[in-house]
């Protein structure tokens, strides 16, 4: 038997117990960190498969970065898919008086901004302005 | 003198041409990545909104189906894996026995898949059927999605066993040792493995335990 | 180079004896051809009839946009009209325009390689793009379809009438004719370089058509799963897009937005590389920036894909993941305008030659960024709420696709068509179709931004009449505009026939396709080149030697 053919027959196995694995974990009460239990020995399971099967272990960098991008590719859109799906239903601003007095009373209201908040505005425009000419 | 791939237009040097043929292959293989790359955002989406649904409609599925599924593919891959170690030690008969033993496997997946289907179909949660009568309405809306999604895998699946058929019948592939054309070929395979590896735990590991 | 040099100064019996335009002439020797720069021609054929065809529908829009009621189509009829503009235009003009008939034509001869990587898979994207055609020409004589170019859910998937899913069929097989150009570059410009022709001389041309290569293949099959989702539940019904059933109309958007959004910057990105073509060229100098201007093309193509949902802002879309999106398309924008300051400072100090190409350039870089600033004022979520559909949004997209990619596309044609066909066309009668175009694309879309400020909603014909001037106006330059598109039509053909025989390099410009002869050989040189220098290795020679000085 060769090296090569060796190597392919343990990365077999190594897939098979992965297999094992992921089927096992699935019915364990492990909650919400089963489907990133899932996925993740999906994702070695895959990481197997491209780096010895599919040869990226010896292709040059040109290959691997192709191969990169499109998994890197698929990370944008699951993850920006995620991102509205996720927060759909998180509440905006917490409640506030929403009377349209209220809301006049305050828009009518003076400048919140304190003398030492105008110090502080002044101080830093300064420093800005002083290290810009340095 | 081991046998070569002729050389085409524009390429002036061999290597270069296999080289060029096989980031061919992986761009290709890239793409195809990405366009279930959509099918698993949409099963995100769906997941995202209705997750415990989907857990109870995945809890349904054939899970001991689905993991035989897993190991054939797998081994298929190895197969395929094991054809291009052959081509390139020069054991043209083994590569192609390895070849035709990947696609024997594929064979086998789409029998269980069939099989599948069959069970699926006679319990009424294949949708059109007079029969059809689904637990939930995303019960049925799941069962499409599981349709749609094992039903483009298996397309490319065969599309792949056609590829291996072809390779495995080719004379010059299985001689060349540079293994060219069953290197892209098992590239393009591995892609179907991974591509299952994923639907996977998405389809039938969702509800596992419940 | 010397060889090189022995190129471009041969006779002129033998450049056209061994020109590609006569190797062969039998109807087989062009529609089985792999010869790159043949299939570049039929590319421009194909795409010039679609663009007519999108042409007249644009006519009908804008001529029942003259009256504020419903006067010359009927409502299913306007509908149909703008559906029909947009899917032609989008996928069977604008994707292509550029890429695939200068980028297959020019690619090869800019790296210096005798073909693209794949030459009978080129052809074949050829006739996926003919096939998808034909099939939407069906659906035209049919009645087209009135779901608006984007197919949105649910009207597609459970109320349109029409040919939907012969329509979403065509645009779906285009999408393969799209993935397999851009792949085809892809391994072109990675595997055929010529000996010396590193990264970092690479004309910007190139950078840019690699960039867009990497949105082909990464983007179209995100299309083509979205739009067989769409079939599967218009005929199945199968509810990924249908809340009654658990899904989401949303989640269409979103997938059709993943490829569209970059399918934006597919039809820019090639305009943005002729750009850097005509500036370099017409001022006689060195790019500004070189490394800016290209790795720009890159940032541009992977931004590009993080920005769809700003098209979604008010469609129910989480608003935190639209601030996300709203960052990230103000973020898009930036390499955008790093090359428009990279282009300004190339000009500054330039050996200016005016000439038709450079008017088309200019006239660009103007529109682009009227463009450009407006995809900004989108971008902030408070202002797309007001103008979302409306036709603020709709001159936004037409000052880039038109004003941009369209005016480059012409400067392209007129820049390379000595190189092309060998001929030099009426030089002042190029400069008055570039003003005329000019002219007449700001009478037709300036208005429109006033408009859908004011609050016209897109996609209506019926209209209060308070907006009619406006309506005229831009019809009016519509027709202007039209004139102005028809005329190189005339001039260009009349070039073939009695222009004069251009030389290799009419422009004094530099790149390796210039250093073959117009129209080039065959198998694009008669020595391989060797590359020693960067792409814009100016000054050349005494501007007195130029042709066209």
């Amino acid at each position: 038997m060769t090296a090569a053919l060796r190597r392919v027959l343990l990365v077999w196995l190594a897939l098979l117990l992965l297999l094992a694995a992921t089927l096992g974990a699935a019915f364990l009460p492990l909650g919400p960190a089963k489907p990133w239990i899932g996925y993740g020995i999906a994702a070695l399971k895959a990481g197997l498969i491209l780096w010895f099967f599919m040869d990226m272990r010896r292709e040059g960098g040109l290959m691997r970065l192709a191969t990169g991008a499109a998994l890197l590719w698929i990370v944008f859109l699951l993850s920006l898919v995620a991102s509205d799906y996720l927060t759909r239903s998180v509440p905006l601003a917490p409640a506030q008086p929403t009377g349209s007095e209220a809301r006049h009373q305050a828009w009518l209201a003076p400048p919140r901004h304190s003398a030492s908040d105008r110090r502080w505005t002044l101080t830093i425009c300064f420093a800005a302005i002083s290290a810009l000419r340095t | 003198m081991p046998e070569q791939r002729e050389l085409h237009e524009p390429f002036h040097q061999r290597e270069r041409q296999e080289e060029a043929d096989r980031l061919g292959m992986l761009v290709f293989i890239g793409s195809e990545a990405m366009l279930f790359g959509g099918i698993f955002a949409a099963a995100l989406a769906l997941r995202l909104l209705h997750p415990h649904e989907f857990t109870s409609a995945s809890a349904h599925m054939k899970l001991w189906h689905g993991t035989a599924n897993t190991a054939v593919l797998l081994t298929s891959s190895l197969l395929a894996a094991i054809a291009v170690e052959a081509a390139r030690g020069g054991r043209a008969r083994w590569a192609g026995r390895a070849l035709w033993g990947a696609a024997a496997l594929g064979m086998l997946f789409l029998a269980i898949k069939a099989h599948e289907y069959w069970l699926e179909w006679r319990e009424g949660v294949v949708p059109g059927p007079p029969n059809a009568d689904f637990g939930s309405r995303f019960e049925q809306l799941f069962m499409n999605f599981y349709f749609v999604a094992t039903g483009l895998h298996a397309l490319h699946l065969t599309a792949g066993l056609v590829l291996l058929g072809i390779t495995a019948l080719n004379r010059r592939a299985r001689h060349d040792r540079g293994a060219v054309l069953i290197g892209n070929v098992a590239l393009y395979w591995h892609l179907v493995d991974l591509v299952w590896v994923f639907l996977y735990p998405t389809i039938y590991l969702a509800g596992a335990g419940r | 180079m010397s060889a090189a040099a022995i190129d471009a100064e041969r006779e002129p019996e033998d450049v056209e004896r061994t020109s590609y335009l006569r190797a062969g002439y039998s109807l087989r020797s062009w529609f089985f051809t792999t010869d790159h720069k043949r299939i570049a021609i039929l590319y421009l054929f194909s795409i010039s009839f679609f663009f007519a065809i999108g042409g007249i529908a644009a006519a009908l829009i804008r001529l029942d946009l003259l009256t504020p009621g419903p006067d010359l189509l009927s409502n299913d009829g306007y509908n149909r009209a703008f559906s029909l503009h947009g899917i032609i235009m989008v996928w069977f003009f604008l994707i292509p325009s550029i890429p695939n008939t200068f980028g297959n034509f020019l690619i090869p001869l800019m790296i210096g390689a005798r073909d693209l990587a794949f030459p009978r898979l080129n052809l074949l994207s050829w006739y996926i793009y003919i096939f998808a055609g034909l099939l939407t020409l069906l659906v035209v004589l049919g009645g087209g379809v009135d779901t608006g170019w984007t197919f949105y859910t649910p009207l597609t998937t459970m109320y349109a009438n029409g040919m939907v899913v012969m329509a979403v069929v065509a645009v779906f097989i285009s999408g393969f004719s799209t993935i397999l150009t851009g792949l085809n570059f892809i391994v072109t410009i990675h595997k055929l370089r010529a000996p010396g022709m590193t990264w970092s001389r690479l004309p910007l041309f190139i950078w840019s058509h690699y960039a867009v290569s990497l949105i082909f293949v990464l983007a179209t099959p995100v299309l083509a799963v979205t739009l067989l989702l769409l079939l599967a539940e218009r005929v199945f019904g199968i509810g990924v897009f249908d809340p009654s059933l658990g899904g989401d109309p949303l989640l269409f958007q979103h997938l059709f937005w993943f490829y569209s959004h970059p399918a934006v910057y597919i039809m820019v990105l090639p305009a943005l590389g002729v750009m850097s073509e005509l500036i370099t060229s017409a001022a006689h100098k060195q790019i500004f920036g070189y490394w800016f201007v290209a790795y720009a093309s890159i940032a541009i193509a992977v931004i590009g894909f993080l920005v769809w949902g700003h098209h979604m802002f008010v469609s129910g879309q989480s608003i935190y993941a639209s601030t996300v999106f709203s960052f990230l398309s103000l973020a898009v924008a930036v390499p955008s305008a790093i090359k428009v300051f990279n282009w300004t400072a190339t000009l500054y100090k330039g050996d200016i030659d005016i000439s038709a190409p450079l008017l088309f350039a200019m006239g660009f870089i103007v529109l682009f960024v009227a463009g450009g600033l407006t995809g900004l004022m989108l971008a902030m979520l408070a202002i797309d709420v007001h103008v979302h559909d409306t036709y603020f949004v709709v001159a936004h997209f037409h000052y880039i696709m038109v004003g941009g990619t369209v005016t480059a596309f012409f400067g392209a044609l007129h820049y390379w068509w000595p190189k092309i066909t060998g001929r030099m066309y009426n030089e002042m009668l190029a400069r008055i179709a570039a003003i005329t175009i000019l002219v007449g694309f700001n009478l037709t879309f300036f208005p429109q931004y006033m408009l859908g400020y004011e609050g016209m909603p897109r996609r209506y014909h019926v209209y209060p009449p308070e907006f009619q001037v406006l309506h005229v106006l831009s019809s009016a330059g519509a027709g202007l505009l039209a004139v102005g598109y028809l005329m190189p039509l005339f001039y260009l053909v009349w070039s073939l026939f009695k222009g004069a025989r251009a030389s290799a390099n009419p422009w004094g410009a530099t790149g390796l396709e210039w250093t073959t002869s117009s129209p080039p050989p065959k198998h694009n040189f008669t020595e391989q080149p060797v590359v020693v220098r960067g792409p814009y290795h100016y000054p050349l020679k005494h501007p007195s030697s130029r042709d066209h000085a």
